[in-house]
């Protein structure tokens, strides 16, 4: 089923529901804003708590939610984070755990669209390893769509099955086909991801291997072609 | 190379007997996982946190009577937020600082209009801050900080909301104000990016300065970041991994060099 997004900008938007879509372009941010609402939940890059402690913060978003205790617990746990931060004060945590406190929210709420602005932001390895292993089993396990907007090719490649290009005009395909387009690239102002630079670099050597998402399939590649 | 901010035996919650010297002129990074710390210490540095007596920078030691003395020495920069700006339009944000200062409109204006420059970002300095979008809000925050000419710039995780062209771009002006004015850059960051930029790395964890090294460790002992929440950028990965398999044999920071040696 396809998720048909309205906007004034734009006109009609059909994009393929039950994935991780990459939003992308100088208008990204605009477009992230306006279907923000009904039935999305919003992971901003700014910080936007209201209330001052965590567990106020978890109760203000959802006070009647059926065994929210128990659906705490397990996100609490993914993040190894223990009780105690419940307790915290929201001015008194990091960067990276505000961050956190946000995708907990995210994970326990019942929303159908999940919208992510900078995924990866603030946070360091080891979290971004259980963020992406969450992400996509969201994806499996509930159904829910996942739309990520960010700057940086690296993280949409990594975690996006189709991309939004967004500038004057839209442009909607799949990950590898925009990623390995240049003129694509060029007319939205975006970055080729490293490891699409480098299968590019080799390709200009005649040396002709497929685009990978992972480093270690691209050495295997690279061996046999040395 | 002299020293222009030192922390002496710092005790703080979960910091004991920490020690930091950071020499003029270089472009360090603070990197480390989260809950390493980092915050904390951003926060101590500058002030935000004030300690008595254990921060030193420029030769003035921090406390309760030196805090606003000290300030002038440092620009902070934090990610942009809701309170971040205390003025509508640019121009105000930019000027009022200068003035709060003592410099007279004309000097400050010059000032102003230098550090636009410099940031290729003149274009702003007529708009609303309304209009401005996240990522100029943040350039506006980081050349704010830098308009009083303070002796050591502290960014505190404030390069990643940009695409890798953008931060380049960003680095290019902050590494022409330390060549011009000396000026000592401390990012905090909880990633390598922007890492072959840096004169100095020093990694934190668990409240600790584990080590202080340069980025040729990354080649050396990959490890070492790993082991401690740190991921290695591609390029270095990808010249270890074809190390292993003696597809090269040197270190390179360069995608097309290392391609073209390969395949030549």
């Amino acid at each position: 089923m396809a998720l048909i997004l309205k906007n004034d900008l734009y006109g009609n938007i059909r994009i393929d529901s039950n994935k991780i879509i990459g939003v992308m372009g100088n208008s990204y941010v605009k477009f992230i804003h306006m279907i923000k609402g009904n039935n999305c939940f919003y992971i901003s890059k700014i910080d936007e708590f209201y209330t001052n402690k965590v567990d106020n913060e978890i109760s203000l978003y959802f006070k009647n939610k059926e065994n929210l205790k128990g659906d705490i617990e397990i996100v609490l746990n993914e993040f190894n984070l223990d009780n105690s931060f419940l307790n915290r004060s929201i001015n008194d945590l990091s960067n990276g755990e505000k961050r956190l406190l946000k995708y907990v929210l995210a994970f326990i709420s019942n929303n159908k669209i999940i919208i992510i602005d900078e995924p990866y932001l603030d946070l360091d390895y080891n979290f971004k390893k259980k963020i992406k292993s969450l992400l996509q089993r969201i994806i499996y396990e509930t159904r829910k769509t996942i739309i990520i907007g960010s700057s940086d090719s690296n993280v949409i490649y990594e975690l996006c099955s189709n991309i939004l290009l967004l500038d004057k005009m839209y442009y909607y395909d799949k990950t590898i086909n925009i990623f390995s387009n240049k003129d694509i690239l060029n007319k939205y102002h975006i970055d080729i991801p490293e490891i699409v630079k480098f299968v590019d670099l080799m390709k200009e050597k005649n040396i002709l291997i497929d685009y990978s998402y992972d480093i270690r399939d691209l050495i295997k590649d690279v061996y046999k072609c040395v | 190379m002299d020293t222009i901010l030192e922390i002496n035996n710092l005790n703080y919650q979960d910091f004991h007997n920490l020690n930091l010297s950071i020499k003029k002129g270089q472009f360090y990074f603070i990197v480390g996982a989260n809950k390493s710390g980092k915050t904390t210490l951003f926060r101590i540095i500058s002030s935000l946190i004030v300690t008595n007596n254990v921060v030193c920078c420029d030769n003035l030691y921090l406390n309760c009577d030196t805090r606003k003395t000290y300030i002038k020495k440092i620009g902070v920069v934090e990610r942009v937020n809701k309170y971040s700006f205390n003025y509508k339009n640019v121009q105000e944000e930019m000027l009022y600082p200068l003035i709060n200062l003592g410099y007279s409109t004309n000097n400050a204006y010059k000032r102003i209009k230098e550090i636009l420059n410099i940031f290729n970002l003149s274009s702003i300095l007529d708009k609303r801050i309304d209009n401005l979008n996240f990522k100029e809000k943040q350039l506006l925050l980081i050349m704010i900080s830098l308009l009083h000419h303070p002796k050591v710039l502290l960014m505190d995780n404030v390069l990643d909301i940009f695409s890798v062209s953008e931060r380049n771009s960003v680095i290019v002006s902050l590494k022409k104000m330390i060549k011009d004015n000396n000026l000592t850059i401390v990012n905090f960051a909880s990633n390598l990016n922007n890492i072959i930029d840096s004169d100095q790395i020093i990694i934190l964890t668990n409240f600790k300065i584990i080590k202080e090294t340069t980025y040729n460790e990354i080649y050396n002992n990959d490890k070492l970041f790993y082991d401690n929440g740190l991921e290695i950028p591609f390029i270095f990965d990808l010249v270890n991994k074809l190390k292993m398999y003696n597809i090269v044999k040197n270190n390179y920071i360069n995608m097309k060099d290392m391609v073209d040696d390969i395949w030549p």
